[in-house]
């Protein structure tokens, strides 16, 4: 989204690189995001695109050998700095998984689980409302709404990725974070997710991490390639589809690897 | 073999009560049962420990992702989810207390009241057994057929405990596997 | 809106705080208990592992034995060694009165007469001379010396008397009495008497218990294991016998006592007491465990082995006993001591069986009467005299130092043999 001709930054990372034990995963990565935009990762299994997506939301943490350096900086601030608090952070940033995973618990404490621990709602009415919506934005809703009270696990894998995705815009989050979220899927909810986030970039920035070429082309706005550890090249999708300036990146759009 | 603990841990309870104000004698059933309970928290705890990292990975990541701090996780997430399994080996646990001999004959008093109170000296079926076949008496003996229906008892009560504990367990694993 | 914000952030934080806490606590607590066991176990059964020697001068006087001058070889074994041994204890103090002689005798064991005796067949030059002996103290002069006996009680309520601890404290003094490491505990049998009881007995028998164990219960269980597995059809039958062995391995140990009592000793007339009978009660016991160990590590070979081999044109017998049963041996055989750790620590069923009889022989075979390690505890447990605290605590050491080599043991099997499937 521009303002005034200017591309509003949301996410802005400089110099990261990310180790695993004494394996080095990322090399430098410099990639800024622009806000309101879907962002999307592309790259062969194993380049680091999904370890930079964890990055973003301090999911790294999360392993033990997992050491990351270098500055990522949202709303001016660097979220690997010592004073920012992981669990503020991931309110402001969702996250939507590869394979879907909802709790074992009822649809509606799915999605009532961010905002009480949060303290979002202070009445059971306020409560139902942000379920609603939730499940309104990812298109859930009508599907759901006569089962609210029944296991979220009872659900087909298309409707459990966008209880998920549900789950994640519950919080009302800034930026939202998809590693592959339609890996696990059919085509026919593959479409459906798609649509899904056209419809969220409105309201939040998105960054998606996909295998597929033909995704990232319907989907998102900006591409960044990414090839054992490096960030070879970003633009718009159209530059990077239509118009590579790397050689690597191009012979892995037209398929020759990967 | 953990009734050694009864021979050390007993004592110390029984001190920990004096200290209290409590008249514990060392060989009531709130002795015996201490000794037990301190007894089966490896057994639990290793069979819960099985179950808490059986539940998936992503299900932790779900709730970290959303900013739930650890204890949050722990607690609205993978408690429940192990909940079963862990309910299951506490069953185990209990079977296995209800089985466990030497602790009784050593740290109880063996005197076969019926009374509520755990402070008093009491007995068991495991311990009754003992007590009737030490010794020689004949086989058809009256007594010596009280304790083979004491062992029926016992074993019926425990295999119902296990069975019931069995399928829950599997009735969990199920869900995850 | 935001100070709310930060209020909660606060509090969710002390919730975190809480929770670990209790956590910490929890392991805290269950440390205590074991470092309390450990260290109780360790504080009074270590001096067991000391024996008290009174050092005496025994003048060999043949007279006193009724031997002639040179007495041939047989004459020293059948002569009469207790005057001589009297003597020897009555010697340490000349003035006593008859009361205060017994007082003489009772400070050492009774086994002192034999103590002389074998002092003598190793040399039989010594006749006519006199030599310092050592001589077992009795359990409570040991006691004493090791200051486990409240010496301060009135002499009414002690086992002690003042006479003996008057003549002790002079032994002391010379430098006659003397603290060596305590072979009598591993060589000796099962003793009334605290300061001549060992655990040679019941180690025997908890090793030919353990034989006879390994012998009936890995067969059976094995073979059990590979059938189940590899060669049975998934029917119901098969189904409910799967229940019925994971529920016989949570089968409370007495039952199987009980069942040894009614079939092994009643219906089939075994010799009772022996480590037969409690080998084979024990290997009912085990079997379960094995055979879920092993099931368990069949099941963990990836079937693309057996297809590999079934391909090759190997036939099911072959492909099972030529891969499958070989890769599925470190967890087996891990399966296997952990079981036969169990069953060495288990007690009740062999006191039903009558192990727990005072047995004051060595075993020589698995149709002797015998008793087995954690019985011995439980008899020197219900002992009265102060002398079996520490054998009980030291007989603990001797077991549990056994269960931590084969658990061990167990674990390395498993960590070095077992192959990981990916």
């Amino acid at each position: 989204m521009k303002k005034n001709g200017v591309k509003m930054i949301k996410i802005n990372s400089k110099n990261v690189d990310v180790f695993y034990g004494k394996k080095q995963a990322l090399f430098n990565i410099n990639l800024d995001i622009e806000e309101n935009q879907v962002t999307a990762l592309i790259g062969p299994s194993g380049c680091g695109k999904s370890t930079f997506l964890r990055c973003l939301n301090r999911m790294n943490d999360v392993i033990d050998i997992c050491r990351v350096k270098g500055q990522i900086i949202i709303n001016d601030f660097d979220i690997n700095d010592k004073s920012c608090d992981v669990v503020r952070l991931r309110e402001k940033i969702g996250m939507v998984f590869q394979k879907p995973n909802p709790f074992p618990k009822t649809i509606y404490e799915n999605i009532s689980y961010g905002p009480t621990i949060h303290g979002m709602a202070q009445s059971k009415n306020e409560m139902d409302e942000i379920v609603e919506n939730s499940l309104k934005k990812a298109a859930l809703w009508e599907e759901v709404k006569d089962r609210l009270h029944e296991p979220g696990t009872g659900l087909s894998g298309g409707q459990q990725q966008r209880l998920c995705i549900a789950r994640a815009i519950s919080v009302k989050p800034e930026v939202i974070l998809m590693d592959e979220p339609c890996s696990a899927l059919d085509p026919i909810a593959t479409a459906q997710i798609e649509e899904l986030i056209d419809e969220l970039k409105k309201d939040h920035t998105i960054i998606i991490v996909t295998h597929s070429m033909a995704q990232a082309a319907r989907v998102s706005q900006n591409t960044g390639f990414f090839h054992l550890g490096e960030l070879i090249e970003h633009g718009s999708t159209d530059k990077i589809f239509k118009n590579p300036e790397n050689k690597r990146t191009q012979d892995y759009i037209t398929g020759r690897f990967g | 073999m953990v009734f050694f603990a009864a021979l050390t841990v007993g004592p110390f309870l029984k001190d920990i009560g004096t200290a209290m104000g409590l008249e514990v004698s060392a060989e009531s059933a709130l002795a015996a049962g201490g000794v037990m309970g301190i007894m089966i928290i490896p057994f639990i705890s290793s069979l819960s420990d099985d179950v808490i990292t059986s539940v998936p990975q992503s299900l932790r990541d779900g709730s970290y992702a959303m900013g739930a701090t650890k204890s949050e996780t722990i607690k609205k997430v993978i408690f429940p989810a192990a909940l079963p399994g862990i309910v299951g080996s506490i069953l185990l646990g209990v079977s296995r207390a209800v089985g466990e001999t030497m602790i009784v004959v050593m740290a109880s008093g063996l005197a076969a009241n019926l009374t509520f109170n755990p402070l008093e000296s009491t007995s068991t079926i495991t311990a009754q057994i003992v007590v009737i076949l030490i010794g020689d008496q004949a086989f058809g003996d009256p007594k010596t057929q009280a304790a083979f229906a004491l062992g029926m008892t016992l074993f019926l009560v425990t295999l119902s405990l296990n069975i019931f504990a069995l399928r829950v367990v599997k009735k969990y694993r199920e869900k995850y596997e | 809106m935001n100070k709310n914000k930060e209020k909660l952030l606060n509090s969710r934080y002390r919730a975190e705080k809480r929770f670990q806490f209790y956590g910490k606590s929890a392991i805290f607590l269950a440390l205590l208990f074991l470092t309390i066991f450990i260290f109780k176990i360790f504080s009074t059964g270590y001096t067991a592992f000391q024996k008290t020697w009174l050092i005496v001068p025994v003048t060999f006087d043949a007279e006193t034995m009724y031997l002639d001058e040179n007495p041939s070889k047989e004459d020293l074994e059948d002569a009469d060694y207790f005057d001589l041994a009297l003597q020897t204890m009555f010697n340490l103090d000349k003035s006593a009165s008859e009361k205060q002689q017994n007082d003489l005798k009772r400070m050492v064991s009774y086994f002192f007469e034999r103590e002389i005796k074998r002092e003598l067949l190793n040399d039989p030059s010594l006749i006519g001379k006199t030599k310092d002996v050592y001589l077992t103290a009795s359990d409570d002069l040991d006691q004493v010396f090791k200051g486990n006996y409240p010496r301060d009680l009135p002499e009414d309520q002690r086992r002690v008397t003042d006479y003996q601890l008057k003549i002790f404290d002079q032994l002391v003094e010379q430098g006659r009495v003397e603290s060596k490491f305590n072979l009598s505990f591993f060589t000796y049998p099962d003793s009334r008497e605290a300061e001549l009881a060992g655990i040679a007995s019941s180690f025997m028998g908890s090793i030919f218990s353990i034989v006879v164990c390994l012998v009936i219960a890995f067969p059976v269980a094995v073979l059990a294991a590979i059938y189940l597995e590899e060669f049975a059809p998934k029917n119901r039958f098969t189904d409910f016998i799967e229940v019925n062995i994971n529920n016989l391995a949570a089968v409370p140990s007495i039952v199987f006592g009980l069942l040894g009592l009614g079939i092994l000793l009643a219906v089939f007339q075994l010799p009772r007491s022996t480590p037969l009978v409690g080998g084979i009660t024990l290997s009912l016991m085990t079997l379960p465990t094995i055979i879920i160990a092993c099931r368990a590590s069949l099941k963990a070979v990836p079937p693309s082995i057996r297809e590999a081999a079934l391909a090759m044109g190997a036939s099911k017998m072959q492909t099972t006993m030529h891969h499958t049963v070989p890769l599925s041996m470190p967890g087996t055989l891990s399966g296997t001591i952990i079981g036969l750790a169990q069953a060495l620590g288990e007690t009740a069923p062999l006191i039903l069986i009558g192990m727990v009889a005072f047995v004051n022989t060595i075993p020589g075979s698995p149709l002797d009467p015998a008793a087995s390690l954690p019985v011995q505890i439980y008899i020197w447990a219900e002992s009265a005299e102060r002398g079996f605290v520490e054998k009980v605590s030291a007989c603990i050491m001797v077991l549990l130092g056994f269960l931590i080599i084969m658990n061990l043991f167990a674990q390395i099997i498993r960590h070095k043999f077992e192959k990981k499937w990916s």
